[in-house]
């Protein structure tokens, strides 16, 4: 699993609670790019996705690259909350979570991501 | 009108007399009436005069009849009262039983007084009865009416109306009868010659036409002053027993015995009850009182019709007199209205004719009011008198578009006969023209001429304005289309040039401008902004107009400026430098300048025009393009505030868009930053072996956050300085005077999210020395410098000395991995940590921009 979030104790905090979900943290990245390039190089199953990152490529933006490259579950974790944003993580397919997001919540976006995808997508939250 | 019309309406000499031919004046009746009103005062006199006078009549009639009545009666009682003492002494004689003494009295009695027929005595007292008479042959009635008289005593007297018979005959007598004692022992009985009464009635001097009577109390006569054969024993007239029965004295009116009409009064004696009743006839009263009437009233009568008569001729006379004045008077009414309708026709604003037409086709003037004289000259009035031929007159005197109207007007009415009116233009002397109206009525000769009666009326004032009107409706016209177009405009660069171009086109000009007022920073100059007419090159050449005399008028909006030829005009060449047109300038002699003023009074600029030609601009155009003017300064303000409203609209987008973008912002930042609570919580919560601990450490990291939100926002969010973050990092921590703390660098900015992390940082190096270093003893100190270092980079130093010695700790706890997760993550740097023998050593190198001075924790 790749987290990718650009408040560092954000993203230690999420990652504290997926390894205590029993689940693997790959790694963490600030950046679109990084997000990006991390995922080429880790190949993560599941990508916990921030929008706004610490450089100009947005979370959407680069989950839209990683998923042109290979298949990933995406879970959106945003404070945004605008129609347009949402609009965007829709296309995705992807779950949305709000910030700050509870646990439980976060569990079962996982634990939806990890059943097995009737029709073998290559991305989206909903695998 | 009316003034004029009234006085022809009499001269005409036809409505006015016919109605007092027909009708008769009001004063005639009244001159009937007045000698009739003044007798009839008499006439009524009269009639109350023989009213009262008939009334005076009867009252003396009444009085005299009552009189003799009264007399009469009182003399019937003197007669009857006389024989009852008679009777009352030959009684008591009686009743001495002295019969012999009755026998001689009444013999004597008998003998003397002649009017006695009869006594008999009956069941004398102690004697026999016995009967003596004034001579044989006399017999009474056994009985009779009887009727009581007074009398003193127990003895009863009666008397009663009997015929009695003597010598063979009916004689009237009355029959006296005295009776005495119980059941009538004594019995005296005598009878009465009545002819007494009727001889006393003859002496009351009762006038001979009247009728006096005397009725016992059984109303039958007794007595009568005429036909007493006839009357004397017969009975009242009904009416008079009625009358009698009734009351013992009244006047009254009747008939008699003979059927005649009377007026009677009667008087009934209250001692013997009998009556006397006196008739006059009625013709004979009456006589006088008709005479009378019959004089008075026809006298009035006569008056009456005297006084008619007398009004009559004084009607007559009157109605001769008034005709007589009448018809003077309408004789001098024709001769002002013949003398006004001369003065009318001479002062007539046009011509009065009668125009002819003879089969040849000459036309002649057989009248012409002086009016012609005015409108075509003396010489043409004297033409036009004719005979002329037709067409030379038509052609002398008509203007020639108008004379194939005249023509066919005259011609068809001369054939029609029907009404000649035509509009057209007559030549005058002075080689002008003047527009008429020629209205005719058309009738024909025995001869067959055609002749025109009518009058021309000169309408060359209301053809100009008409023509004036018609301009000044196309002028309102273009004015209303122009302004509509230039209301519906609302781009100033388009409505200006619309401005330019329509009123250049409606005042007429060769070319026009206008000029825009713009302030120059060197003083007043003004912008060439549209033309139209001449190439803008044409101008270009030129510097701005100035508020020269020409100009300034218009530019300070003092007015408009319209100059035949301004090449004259006194304010024309007076300033430096050119002094007048500059060379190679279009040229101008008609001039035309129109200032453009807001509403607010602000000018807005000019309006130009310029034609080669002088006077070719009239008050027309002046009054158009200030029409223009004042509809253009409208338009400009509303381009103005159209403009002003568009970009008003177009900042309110954009704050709007701004503030939106503002509340997602800080929407988003809002949970970010919860979420950075919520990080932190659970971090602490899960390194802290206690509440307490969690609760110092949770809150210390809030506030250090806290602190940091409220450099930040003093930055409105934008940047931070970092010796501010770090003074406010530390403060909580040591007081910044304690000289326990120094801190050094040069000024970096930081953005927002850095400073967050660097606040974080600081905050958990100085709660460790705050813990275990240098802050730990009161001789420990902690120095904090930065400087550039490496390339583009700010390296950070956290130097404690003094402090307890320390070493290298076995293990990292929560607050050293914050540090180290901002410092990388947040800060995109690196950090070294070292635990010297005299305190804890800590270096930061942070991406740096030494342009901006700012930190850099990602570059693109």
């Amino acid at each position: 699993m790749l987290i990718v979030e650009d408040e560092a104790i954000v993203a230690m905090s999420l990652g504290a609670v997926v390894e205590q979900f029993g689940h693997e943290v790959a790694g963490t990245v600030a950046t679109g790019r990084g997000a990006v390039a991390e995922a080429a190089r880790l190949e993560p199953d599941i990508v916990l996705m921030d929008v706004r990152l610490a450089d100009s490529l947005d979370g959407i933006s680069a989950a839209e690259r990683i998923a042109a490259e290979r298949p990933v579950h995406f879970i959106f974790i945003t404070a945004y909350s605008d129609s347009a944003t949402i609009e965007r993580i829709r296309r995705l397919g992807a779950p949305i979570l709000s910030k700050p997001v509870a646990a439980e919540a976060l569990r079962k976006a996982i634990a939806a991501a990890r059943l097995p995808d009737p029709d073998s997508g290559p991305k989206g939250g909903s695998a | 009108m009316s003034e004029v019309a009234a006085p022809l309406a009499e001269s005409d000499g036809n409505p006015a007399p016919a109605r007092s031919r027909r009708q008769p004046l009001p004063g005639r009746r009244a001159l009937v009436a007045l000698p009739v009103v003044a007798a009839l005062p008499v006439v009524i006199f009269a009639v109350i005069v023989v009213v009262l006078f008939d009334r005076e009549q009867r009252r003396v009639i009444e009085q005299q009849l009552v009189h003799y009545a009264r007399s009469a009666v009182q003399t019937a009682d003197l007669i009857l009262t006389s024989r009852m003492a008679m009777l009352q002494s030959l009684s008591a004689v009686a009743e001495e039983g002295d019969v012999e003494g009755f026998r001689r009295l009444a013999e004597r009695l008998l003998e003397r007084q002649g009017d006695w027929l009869y006594f008999s005595l009956a069941r004398p007292l102690g004697g026999e009865a016995m009967a003596l008479q004034s001579r044989p042959g006399i017999v009474v009635p056994a009985a009779a009416g009887g009727f009581s008289l007074p009398r003193g005593d127990d003895d009863e007297y009666t008397a009663a109306f009997a015929m009695v018979t003597r010598d063979g005959r009916q004689v009237p007598a009355v029959l006296l009868r005295k009776s005495a004692g119980t059941g009538d022992e004594f019995v005296l009985t005598a009878a009465l010659d009545a002819t007494p009464f009727s001889a006393a009635l003859v002496g009351q001097g009762v006038p001979d036409q009247w009728i006096a009577a005397i009725l016992e109390p059984g109303y039958r006569i007794v007595g009568r002053s005429r036909a007493q054969t006839e009357f004397v024993g017969s009975e009242a007239t009904p009416s008079l027993v009625s009358e009698i029965a009734a009351t013992d004295e009244k006047f009254f009116y009747s008939l008699n015995k003979e059927g005649e009409r009377v007026y009677t009064a009667f008087s009934t004696s209250p001692m013997t009850g009998w009556t006397a009743a006196v008739g006059a006839p009625a013709g004979l009263i009456e006589a006088p009182l008709r005479r009378t009437a019959y004089a008075t009233i026809g006298g009035g009568a006569a008056a009456m019709v005297l006084a008619l008569l007398l009004g009559g001729i004084l009607v007559r006379n009157v109605s001769e007199r008034h005709g007589a004045e009448r018809r003077l008077l309408e004789l001098e009414s024709e001769a002002r209205a013949e003398q006004r309708l001369s003065e009318i026709a001479a002062n007539f604003p046009g011509v009065i004719y009668r125009r002819t037409m003879d089969p040849a086709g000459n036309i002649s003037f057989p009248y012409l009011s002086a009016g012609a004289e005015r409108l075509v000259g003396p010489d043409m009035r004297e033409r036009m008198r004719g005979p002329v031929a037709f067409e030379e007159l038509l052609s002398s005197a008509v203007h020639p578009e108008d004379q194939a109207r005249w023509r066919e007007s005259l011609l068809q009415s001369s054939a029609t006969l029907q009404t000649h009116d035509v509009e057209g233009r007559l030549r005058t002397p002075d080689g002008g023209v003047r527009w008429v109206r020629s209205t005719a009525s058309t009738s024909r000769t025995a001869d067959g001429a055609v002749v025109w009666d009518g009058v021309v009326l000169d309408i060359t004032a209301l053809k100009e304005a008409e023509a004036a009107l018609r301009e000044q409706t196309r002028r309102l016209e273009a004015i209303n289309r122009i302004n509509t177009s230039l209301t519906a405009e609302l781009n100033l660069d388009r409505l200006v040039q619309a401005i330019t171009e329509a009123s250049t086109q409606l005042s007429g000009a060769k070319f026009g401008a206008f000029f825009y007022n713009v302030t120059a920073p060197e003083g007043d100059s003004y912008a060439l902004y549209t033309l139209h007419g001449a190439p803008r090159e044409a101008f270009q050449r030129f510097p701005m107009p100035r508020n020269t005399a020409v100009f300034g008028p218009t530019f300070n909006g003092e007015g408009i400026v319209r100059s035949d030829d301004i090449t004259k005009d006194p304010r024309y060449g007076r300033n430096e430098p050119y002094r007048g047109m500059p060379k190679g300038h279009l040229p101008v002699r008609s001039y035309l300048a129109v200032p453009v003023t807001s509403r607010s009074g602000e000018t807005i600029g000019g309006l130009f025009f310029g034609h080669p030609e002088p006077g070719v601009f009239g008050a027309g155009a002046e009054e158009i393009v200030a029409a223009i003017a004042a509809q253009a300064a409208i338009a400009v303000d509303n381009a103005r505030l159209y403009r002003q409203a568009e970009q008003e609209i177009e900042a309110r987008r954009r704050t709007e868009e701004h503030q939106a973008l503002l509340l997602a912002e800080l929407n988003h930042r809002v949970k970010n930053t919860l979420a950075v609570v919520l990080a932190i919580a659970q971090q602490t919560l899960k390194h802290s072996p206690s509440a307490e601990v969690f609760n110092a450490a949770f809150q210390g990291r809030l506030q250090a956050l806290a602190r940091a939100h409220t450099v930040l926002t003093e930055g409105n969010w934008t940047t931070a300085r970092l010796r501010t973050l770090i003074d406010e990092a530390l403060a909580p921590h040591v007081a910044a005077d304690s000289g326990r703390i120094s801190i050094a660098g040069p000024d970096v900015i930081v953005p927002p999210k850095p400073a967050l992390a660097l606040s974080l940082v600081m905050h958990e190096l100085a709660t460790n020395a705050l813990k275990y270093g240098a802050l730990s003893s009161a001789a420990g100190r902690v120095a904090v410098s930065w400087q550039p270092c490496e390339p583009e980079s700010i390296c950070l130093e956290w130097q404690e000395e003094g402090g307890p010695s320390v070493g290298t700790p076995a293990g990292h706890g929560f607050g050293s991995k914050l540090i180290e997760i901002n410092v990388r993550h947040e800060l995109g740097g690196s950090i070294e940590t070292e635990f010297r023998q005299t305190g804890f050593h800590c270096r930061l190198v942070l991406p740096w921009d030494p342009a901006s001075r700012q930190l850099t924790p990602y570059r693109e």
